[in-house]
């Protein structure tokens, strides 16, 4: 007992170094923004990864979550003029209802319609974002978004910020560990394993699959959150399918069902971009092309490589395993 | 008006059935929709394009536009969807999303995000039958796409080796004991594919435009389709592709315009919802 959580101090003890040193080792605002992206990134990557890491339930549509939570913020901030708090309550209550509201038909269906219905459901929540002008601003988008303010702290530069989103990014990732080894976690797992023997054992697939739909919404609610207010402004140019793609992929990349594996995955997706800058134009085309050699190299995603390399002790690979 | 909107969403919808009948064949062989397929119908297209531009007459242009998106689909036959493992359904997936990916943005460097004007094989004149106006171009492209499923269909239930191919996909182990080569029966199902995607692009482009963006909306109109009629049927993605296309050019003519896109997915939800299978299978999908 003791053992175990000298070794979990000695995890978490260099975590929280690097979290405070990458602050002060930021050269300038814009490596700040890219940090701070990985941030909603690796929320964005465990949205996915519980609901198609763990549950089984592919999604092609979460930047559909992630914008309706940018957008409850953007709209009840500029128009009802609430603050972070409320803003995020309601980001997070309102990717709950679309949670559901796509649950209910996908759970007729799996594999490559399910994957065309939450792409199909993403494609629909951004022509809306787009021609419900009246409320939505159409392609202008909504600008003019304040920055946050927590018990009378302006959180008004990224630094600050950075910390905000590594405090949601800790709690989004120590949920996701929890839920992971919780009667929940485990039933997660047994549908995506196998669903008819899931409900066989007695396990409530239709009321796990819209929690897992639900929880998976309200992750990209939270990140969409963030967002919104670091950026100050959104537009439906930004939550397009190629989102959703990049979303999957930073699971996918960090390695599905692993719980480490969203921020690998936020890592990589985030920095690859920039670091192809160089290539001007078709900078795109080869961040696609090494993501599909990732894909095709390493099925199982980077993280069981990274582990087998450091000699990490096995005990975070609750629930991974075959897809 | 009504007959005039109705019309118009048959030109569409036999366009979204030629491409949801590649859909529904590389479905057939490899258990899951090929995300790529809108992506390599832009390429064809723009390829076409480029050889038109060149100065090359128009129906060589077409045949070498076709035959290089039968490559593209050979291509990614060979070398992504044969390297992924296939016991992973998700893996082999977002395969198809990455060659999409990569296929779309390669399309943008090369020719840029603005619409460009395609030529027409057909007369621009408009027939005048009593109240209503068909263009010739309209009956081109309805004409066509039939004779086109219609022949698929005579292929796959006539001629050797379409039969092999159904065969191989319906039953790998079962073709190859009888001496069936399946996997160059997947090899030649990707590319005749991909090449009925060139052709259902280079038909669409004259009316829309051809813009590199039109492969996300077309190709998902496409599996769209193609899971409405049933997938793995031949003429359920007909009569997907033509309900998708009447029921978006009515909604647009009596709804909004804004809209447009939206109705085909609102569709596929309410088909998906009521009977899962769509609307000509019977048997449950249960591939994963």
């Amino acid at each position: 007992m003791n053992n175990s959580k000298k070794a979990q101090l000695i995890r978490i003890l260099p975590a929280a170094a690097v979290i405070f040193l990458i602050p002060v080792l930021t050269p300038n605002m814009y490596v700040m923004q890219i940090v701070n992206m990985i941030g909603i990134y690796i929320i964005l990557g465990t949205s996915i990864n519980v609901l198609t890491g763990f549950t089984g339930q592919l999604s092609l549509g979460q930047a559909a979550f992630f914008g309706v939570g940018a957008y409850t913020t953007a709209l009840l901030n500029t128009r009802a003029g609430w603050q972070f708090f409320p803003c995020l309550i309601g980001a997070v209550l309102m990717t709950a209802l679309f949670g559901v509201v796509l649950a209910v038909p996908a759970l007729k269906v799996k594999g490559s319609y399910l994957a065309l219905l939450t792409m199909g459901f993403g494609e629909v929540v951004r022509i809306v974002m787009i021609n419900w002008t009246p409320v939505t601003n159409g392609t202008a988008g909504i600008l003019g978004i304040d920055s946050p303010v927590i018990f009378g702290l302006y959180i008004d530069n990224l630094t600050r910020y950075y910390f905000l989103i590594m405090v949601f990014v800790i709690l989004g990732l120590v949920y996701q560990n929890v839920i992971v080894k919780t009667r929940t976690g485990r039933a997660f797992i047994a549908i995506r394993e196998d669903n008819e023997a899931a409900e066989l054992t007695g396990i409530d697939v239709t009321s796990y699959k819209i929690k897992a739909f639900v929880l998976s919404a309200i992750y990209c609610g939270v990140a969409g959150c963030l967002y919104a207010m670091m950026i100050k402004y959104v537009s439906p140019d930004t939550f397009t399918n190629n989102i959703s793609s990049v979303i999957l992929w930073t699971a996918i990349v960090g390695g599905f069902g692993t719980v480490m594996g969203p921020i690998l995955g936020g890592v990589v997706m985030q920095v690859l971009p920039e670091a192809l800058r160089f290539l001007g134009d078709w900078r795109l085309v080869v961040y696609g092309g090494i993501l599909l050699i990732v894909i095709l190299r390493f099925p199982g995603g980077l993280y069981p490589y990274v582990e087998k390399l450091l000699h990490l002790p096995k005990a975070k690979k609750a629930g991974a395993g075959k897809e | 008006m009504l007959f005039q909107q109705i019309l118009n969403g048959l030109t569409n919808g036999s366009l979204y059935a030629l491409m949801a009948v590649g859909v529904t064949m590389v479905y057939k062989s490899l258990g899951m929709l090929n995300f790529a397929h809108g992506d390599i119908m832009m390429i064809g297209t723009f390829i076409t394009l480029a050889f038109v531009q060149m100065g090359i007459p128009y129906y060589i242009a077409v045949v070498l536009g076709i035959l290089s998106a039968a490559v593209l689909g050979f291509l990614l036959e060979r070398i992504i969807l044969r390297k992924v493992k296939f016991s992973s359904f998700v893996n082999l997936l977002i395969a198809t999303v990455g060659v999409s990916y990569v296929l779309r943005n390669t399309g943008m460097v090369i020719w840029g995000t603005s619409p460009q004007l395609f030529p027409s094989a057909f007369p621009e004149n408009l027939i005048r039958l009593g109240s209503f106006t068909i263009t010739p171009q309209s009956i081109g492209i309805i004409v066509i796409s039939l004779a086109i499923i219609t022949g698929l269909h005579l292929f796959f239930t006539r001629v050797k080796v379409g039969k092999c191919m159904q065969l191989a996909s319906s039953d790998p182990e079962g073709a190859a004991m009888m001496g069936v080569n399946v996997s160059y029966m997947r090899f030649l199902t990707f590319g005749i594919s991909a090449s009925l995607a060139a052709i259902a692009g280079i038909m669409i482009a004259p009316l829309t435009y051809a813009r590199v963006d039109m492969s996300a909306s077309i190709g998902m109109k496409a599996f769209a389709a193609a899971i409405l009629g049933g997938i793995g049927n031949l003429w359920g993605a007909l009569l997907g592709g033509v309900i998708l296309g009447v029921v978006e050019a009515v909604g647009s003519a009596y709804i909004s315009t804004a809209y447009r896109d939206a109705f085909s997915f609102i569709i596929l939800f309410v088909v998906l919802f009521v009977k899962p299978t769509g609307l000509l299978n019977k048997k449950i999908e249960n591939k994963l």
